[in-house]
């Protein structure tokens, strides 16, 4: 009696059935399956193609779409075409990371991430309370992008509970400490507040940019004030010892008017000065400038004064 | 591979790498179509220019773990749907080689397969570990394992055994 090694090389050889007995059989299905990996597989491949090039084309499209949304400053901008007349709206502002390298994404505001945000509240629609954000775009490698851009809540139903953004610039900002929402001043006395955004900061001086919500055919579009060059309009604050800036609004005449001035001094005790008002209509229209000489202590009003809302001096 | 060494392969090698499959999977047809894949596997690598060092074992292998994957796939479709029929009936029973076919489908299947590759395609145990990608130790321990079992199913007596053990 053979080992249990015997015993199992004699019984699997004789269990072991036999496979096809024709080779030219054999073959022929070989080489017929063959045929149908090679098809199978360039199909796949054609497939594949296929999807990663209707994915890329679908990506491009959502991202052009978003980016020229927030690039154009001229262009609309808009997202949603609320009516005036809403109530106020009851929604939450966003919640701003402390970190301002912290990258975030906003619901409703696009599909880009963002990081180093400001708010402000303000009645940037006229039609009652809501936020006004600076955001930086993000990029994949994280906060290191040179665009920056403006939003503001918009309610997006009827009851003022749901929300979505009125989105604007790129703004023009030298810096990323330097590139927040300052105020929320009414220049026309209208009642809708315009959105500051300063885009340069020094020690002791400021430069700004006035955003103004409409909503027209197209619904809600957020666009600067242009100035005669057909550039956004800057305003600057503070200053030095010899030279100073400021803003403020004046309803001394029963009309109000936004003036903007400049004061240089030779001494630091009698300055120079050149007011600029503007006329507010549908813009800003810079109108015939008054030059008039004061002392240190005399100097025009500043920091929006008489404008209302109120100064947001750095980034949360 | 050209198409004379491929006519040669299945000639020579295919019938028997058909077998072993076949008593690993208890299916004569999935073994078929098991080692058919791994010999066009085996074609287009050869035409890539890849090299095979020794083809039948790289074919059983293959096959082996072709033939695992359809098993598992198998069980997935019938657990996922309500038996409709009864299962397939076994073939009649003739004598020694029923004995050795029910033995080895009582075993796991990594018993059964180092089992064969063993006994049937004659391979050594480091042979067999290089194949499956396991140690010499494991493939001694499971072959350990499958004689201890199939000596039992097979009503081999510890006498038997232990003389065989002893001539080793």
């Amino acid at each position: 009696m053979p080992g249990i090694d015997d015993r199992l090389e004699r019984d699997l050889e004789r269990a072991a059935r036999p496979a096809a007995p024709d080779p030219g059989a054999t073959f022929q299905d070989v080489t017929r399956r063959r045929a149908r990996r090679t098809v199978v597989r360039k199909t796949q491949t054609v497939a594949l193609v296929a999807v990663v090039l209707l994915g890329t084309a679908a990506g491009f499209a959502v991202l052009q779409r978003n980016f020229i949304g927030a690039d154009q400053p001229e262009s609309s901008g808009s997202t949603s075409t609320p009516s005036p007349s809403m109530a106020a709206p009851a929604f939450a502002p966003i919640a701003i990371p402390s970190d301002p390298t912290k990258v975030f994404m906003v619901d409703g505001l696009s599909s880009f991430p963002v990081c180093g945000g400001s708010m402000i509240e303000g009645n940037f629609l006229g039609t009652g309370p809501t936020y006004a954000y600076v955001f930086r775009k993000a990029s994949d490698a994280g906060c290191d992008t040179d665009t920056w851009t403006v939003a503001v809540q918009v309610p997006s139903d009827a009851a003022g509970t749901k929300m979505t953004f009125v989105v604007g610039g790129p703004l023009d900002c030298q810096d990323p400490s330097a590139c927040f929402v300052y105020a929320n001043p009414d220049i026309n006395g209208d009642g809708q507040d315009e959105v500051a955004i300063v885009g340069a900061q020094g020690a002791s001086t400021k430069s700004f940019e006035l955003y103004n919500a409409t909503n027209g055919s197209q619904g809600w579009a957020l666009n600067p004030y242009i100035g005669g060059d057909g550039m956004p309009l800057h305003f600057d604050e503070g200053g030095s010892a010899t030279h100073q800036a400021g803003t403020y609004c004046d309803d001394s005449t029963g009309l109000r008017r936004f003036v903007s001035w400049e004061a240089t001094s030779s001494d630091g005790t009698t300055f120079d000065v050149t007011e600029t008002p503007y006329a507010i209509q549908e813009g800003l229209t810079a109108s015939t400038q008054r030059h008039l000489t004061a002392s240190a202590d005399a100097l025009p009003p500043h920091d929006l004064d008489g404008c209302g809302g109120s100064i947001q001096n750095s980034v949360p | 591979m050209n198409e004379v060494e491929l006519r040669d392969f299945l000639r020579e090698r295919y019938p028997r790498l058909v077998g072993a499959v076949a008593l690993v999977t208890g299916d004569l047809a999935s073994a078929e179509d098991a080692v058919q894949e791994a010999i066009v596997r085996a074609w287009e690598r050869s035409d890539r220019g890849e090299e095979i060092a020794l083809l039948d074992r790289w074919v059983a292998t293959v096959a082996m773990n072709l033939s695992r994957s359809r098993l598992r796939r198998l069980r997935v479709e019938r657990l996922a749907r309500p038996r409709l029929s009864e299962p397939l009936a076994v073939e009649a029973p003739t004598s020694d080689r029923l004995d050795v076919v029910r033995a080895l489908a009582a075993l796991p299947r990594r018993q059964r397969e180092v089992t064969v590759l063993r006994y049937y395609l004659d391979l050594s145990t480091s042979e067999i570990a290089n194949e499956m990608h396991t140690s010499e130790g494991t493939v001694k321990s499971q072959l350990s394992k499958a004689r201890a079992h199939l000596a039992d199913a097979l009503a081999l007596t510890d006498d038997q055994e232990n003389s065989h053990a002893e001539h080793r």
